[in-house]
């Protein structure tokens, strides 16, 4: 019994190291991980996109806070922050980013 | 000159004729009329000679002007020369040393950072520091009739409360952020807290387009259906208490838990599905209040705790007092059927579990729970439902469900300014304790015979709550809340509840 319990924790520490090893492999892996720079019209469409998503995404938990209310550079870490905690795609983040950042720098 | 010359040549020409023609005359015998005639036009010519020449020297002197003026202007033009081309110098030194820096950046640029420095370099890089944060002071006026303790562990007919916490977020690159959330609080037990939660780093990875990983380690917010970590600030929250569901004793599950989690949001838009969320953690195992570990003689290392006796409905507590012993295990599922930008609203369904040894002798507590939150324009309406089963040693159970339903209505369509920023919220809550001792020689199994009701006041607390929100900016909100709560000790109070919040 005791060798049965001994050879079950050594394939959980096996089973752990795979688990942080196959993390750390998501985590080097290219794709998608350099965020290639929008183009003006992709930008015009994300920031369209961000106006939609803004006042229902927020506005789910709570009030949809202006983009006035935080400089570009604070909303880039509230975004950030936010796409933990709220759980949204990358695109939606993005595109909410853009349309908040707008407010200090209006799109071409 | 030229023309002078030819002037006086015409002189000398024109005696010349005369001396030869005079004496010719005079030998053929012309009459002095002809040589009258001729004399004159040999003076007009003379005249007009005379014009010629005083209109000559005039033009010369005009032409001397003009030189003199040019030579002015050519002086005048070598002086600008000589500065130009003096620039021009200067220019040409500042040029080379331009060029002479260009060469240096390039040579500079051209030498390959080192793998290890690039790496640095994109870890370490762009840091990113900001605080944001949220306060709120509220008042409680308390009309029960009798001084037993509510679910705010609160014997006072009134009270004032106030919470805050600073939100600091540090972002060390696009991947790699830490979030702190220093806080402080206050309730009516004459006690004031200064915590840390959620405190954690995380871990950005986004392995393909339509798939976001977060790797959480820390302290944070229990991801079990909605409420810890959506709702329960006080800016964000319609209501001035927190639901009876989630308000401490009846607690299904801790409202923040220490290890490690990871999170998932996969993006289903190419197949008009919205998008989907998960989470998965592990943390130290799931304790109540009357589970207390007992002291070991090895630093570090508890040993298993003794069997029972167990308090029944003893609240669930954080596990930050029996560690390294069983873990608990958990995970949420979320679904937005809608997707995330639908004409129709935002429509959010989940399902969420926590399980774990809790006493460290085999004996589980497994919960579960559902959530919904519907959001359309100024219409929201969200609900939870939760539950908990703690097995206890002997032929007893102590099981909790508890839930709650929110609606709100925002003025913002219906009254003119400033009423427009009114909000009319009510929510039903209530909570469930069953516990009991039974007959071993009647039940089938320890939790079959167990009926509801108990014989302790707080089993069936009921509350049903009412009030508006002003929200005089999206972050600044005055509240004022009327509720009703009814428990198990069959008495009902009235409680009024007002309070400001900001989020910042």
């Amino acid at each position: 019994m005791k060798r049965g319990e001994a050879a079950m924790h050594h394939a959980i520490r096996w089973t752990i190291l795979a688990l942080l090893m196959f993390v750390i492999l998501l985590a080097s892996w290219p794709v998608g991980a350099q965020a290639r720079p929008l183009s003006p019209a992709e930008r015009r469409q994300a920031f369209i996109r961000g106006a939609r998503v803004w006042p229902v995404a927020c506005a789910s938990c709570h009030k949809a806070r202006p983009g006035s209310e935080f400089s570009p550079d604070q909303w880039k870490l509230i975004m950030r922050h936010m796409q933990i905690r709220a759980q949204l795609p990358a695109r939606d983040i993005q595109a909410v980013l853009i349309y908040l950042q707008s407010a200090h720098q209006p799109p071409q | 000159m030229g023309r002078e010359r030819s002037a006086i040549a015409g002189l000398l020409v024109t005696a010349f004729l005369l001396g030869i023609s005079a004496p010719c005359a005079f030998a053929a015998g012309s009459s002095s009329a002809d040589e009258a005639a001729a004399l004159s036009q040999i003076k007009r010519e003379i005249n007009q000679l005379q014009v010629d020449r005083q209109s000559d020297l005039k033009h010369i002197q005009q032409l001397e002007h003009q030189v003199d003026e040019i030579q002015g202007r050519n002086q005048e033009l070598e002086k600008i020369n000589d500065q130009l081309s003096k620039q021009q110098a200067a220019q040409r030194d500042s040029q080379l040393k331009s060029a002479k820096q260009i060469q240096s950046i390039q040579a500079q640029v051209a030498k390959a950072p080192s793998v290890v420095s690039s790496t640095f370099e994109n870890w370490f890089g762009s840091h990113r520091f900001t605080v944001l944060g949220d306060a709120d002071m509220s008042y409680f006026w308390n009309g029960r009739h009798t001084n037993t303790t509510d679910d705010y562990n609160n014997p006072n007919n009134n009270s004032f409360i106030f919470d805050t916490e600073a939100i600091i977020l540090y972002n060390v690159n696009d991947k790699l952020n830490f979030v702190f959330t220093p806080g402080y609080s206050e309730d009516a037990s004459n006690s004031g807290s200064f915590d840390c939660a959620p405190c954690y780093g995380d871990f950005l990875m986004t392995p393909t387009r339509n798939l976001n990983l977060d790797l959480e380690l820390g302290r944070f917010d229990m991801p079990f259906n909605d409420y810890f970590e959506d709702y329960a600030v006080g800016w964000i929250k319609q209501t001035v208490d927190d639901p009876i569901a989630y308000a401490g004793v009846n607690s299904i599950v801790p409202d923040t838990a220490d290890g490690v989690m990871l999170r998932a949001t996969y993006d289903m838009s190419q197949w008009h599905a919205g998008f989907m969320d998960s989470v998965a953690y592990v943390v130290n195992g799931p304790r109540f209040a009357d589970t207390s570990p007992q002291p070991s003689s090895l630093p570090g290392i508890l040993p298993k705790p003794p069997v029972g006796p167990f308090v029944p409905g003893a609240p669930l507590i954080e596990n930050q007092v029996d560690l390294n012993r069983a873990k608990g295990y958990g995970g949420r599922v979320r679904f937005y059927p809608l997707g995330d930008a639908s004409e129709y609203g935002l429509l959010r369904i989940g399902a969420s579990t926590f399980d774990g040894n809790w006493d460290g002798n085999g004996h589980y507590y497994l919960s579960w729970g559902l959530a919904a939150n519907y959001v359309y324009d100024v219409f929201r309406i969200r609900a939870e439902y939760m539950n908990g089963d703690r097995q206890v040693p002997g032929p007893t159970s102590d099981r909790r469900d508890g839930w709650y339903m929110l609606a709100g209505y925002s003025m913002a369509h219906l009254l003119p300014a400033p009423f427009n920023r009114l909000e009319l919220f009510g929510m039903y809550s209530g909570a469930d304790h069953r516990y009991c001792n039974v007959n071993p020689s009647v039940y089938g199994g320890p939790y079959q015979a167990c009926v509801a009701g108990g014989a302790s006041p707080i089993t069936q607390p009921r509350e049903y709550a009412t009030g508006f929100d002003y929200w005089i900016t999206p972050s600044l909100v005055y509240k004022l809340e009327g509720t009703i709560q009814s428990s198990g000790d069959n008495h009902v109070d009235p409680q009024v509840l007002t309070s400001v919040a900001v989020g910042f």
